[in-house]
């Protein structure tokens, strides 16, 4: 997905944080975050691309930049096939 | 003697002489509004008594609630202008609805929901902030064991679980063309996570109409009083395109929810 478009929260997917641990729930499913999966759903407001994520993620979790950006890519890719993200075009 | 809540003649001794309290009473409490520091001026006083025995006064009526026993003694009694609202618990009730809050399972119930009734909540509520006249040992036993079983992360859950049916329906309402419904569903959302909110900083009051001044007191981190009022009053909703109000809205209330920690 280009640049131009960013990756946003999808309303109506309920959100609770348990034990300091997200979760993510819609319909009868509910969905565990790890903490770069909670960080990365935090910096989803369709404000900021993907790389732009990946960078703010690779800053927070000194992980390597090429692969967190395919990681990031792939956990985006995931919430988007699940309805629990959207794009959304960058204004 | 000192007057209870701030009525004049309303005493203890002359609620003893007026038949409203039995002679061996394991508690006797105000609650409501006006004690938990909310009250306006035509507030009226909520008067609770525990005992085994009954009113000596014909009851004015009686709630029935899922309990043993099932029903509740209540006496209306005007004090001058002042109304005084009498529910005779039994001590045997008072530990069935403590006990229900203690089984609650918080951990399915913090995404599935909570199964607590209205009156369980308003009651217990009212438990939770009372000021004892007599029987303050039991009543801060009772209070205590409230704490225990995390009343107020309780009426949170129960709260944000209303908040997700509201926002489903408002998603529904603008998926069938009714913005206009939609805007109220969103905005009912919005009030539940509000509660939600306030509910886990302390304001247990589960009334809609001490939102404002509860929001007020608290001055919730997740909310600025601001922000709050700005969404409850609907200043930006636009109605060429209530659809963007009711977006803003719901990710205003999944910020929010996603920000309490439960059994943190």
């Amino acid at each position: 997905m280009s640049s131009v478009e960013a990756p946003k929260r999808a309303v109506g997917v309920r959100v609770r944080k348990i034990h300091g641990e997200l979760y993510l729930a819609s319909g009868a499913d509910a969905w565990r975050l790890s903490d770069v999966g909670a960080s990365i759903w935090e910096l989803a407001d369709g404000s900021r691309s993907v790389e732009e994520i990946t960078a703010a993620i690779t800053d927070e979790y000194s992980v390597d930049a090429g692969s967190a950006l395919a990681d990031t890519r792939e956990f985006v890719d995931e919430l988007i096939d699940k309805q629990l993200m959207v794009w959304r075009p960058r204004g | 003697m000192t007057a209870i809540a701030g009525v004049p003649d309303l005493t203890l001794e002359r609620l003893r002489d007026e038949g409203l309290i039995p002679a061996e009473a394991t508690a006797v409490y105000l609650s409501g509004s006006l004690v938990a520091g909310l009250g306006h001026a035509n507030s009226d006083v909520d008067l609770f008594v525990v005992a085994d025995e009954r009113p000596a006064v014909e009851p004015s009526g009686e709630l029935r609630r899922p309990l043993e026993p099932t029903t509740v003694p209540i006496v209306v009694y005007w004090f001058g202008a002042t109304r005084v609202d009498t529910e005779y618990w039994t001590p045997g009730q008072v530990s069935q609805l403590v006990a229900r809050v203690a089984d609650t399972d918080l951990g399915g119930g913090r995404i599935a929901g909570v199964d607590i009734s209205d009156d369980d909540v308003d009651f217990l509520y009212r438990l939770a902030v009372a000021q004892p006249l007599v029987g303050s040992d039991w009543l801060a036993e009772r209070q205590r064991e409230l704490e225990g079983a995390r009343f107020p992360l309780l009426l949170a859950a129960r709260a944000f679980t209303e908040a997700d049916t509201y926002v489903e329906d408002a998603l529904g309402l603008l998926q069938s063309d009714d913005p206009a419904s939609a805007v109220l569903a969103a905005r009912s959302a919005f009030g539940y996570t509000v509660d939600g909110l306030l509910a886990y900083a302390g304001e247990l009051s589960p009334s809609a109409k001490w939102r404002a001044r509860k929001l007020a007191r608290a001055r919730p981190a997740e909310l600025s009083w601001d922000d709050y009022w700005r969404i409850e009053t609907m200043r930006d909703l636009d109605a060429a395109r209530p659809e963007a109000w009711v977006e803003l809205v719901l990710e205003r209330c999944q910020d929010i929810t996603g920000r309490i920690d439960f059994l943190e």
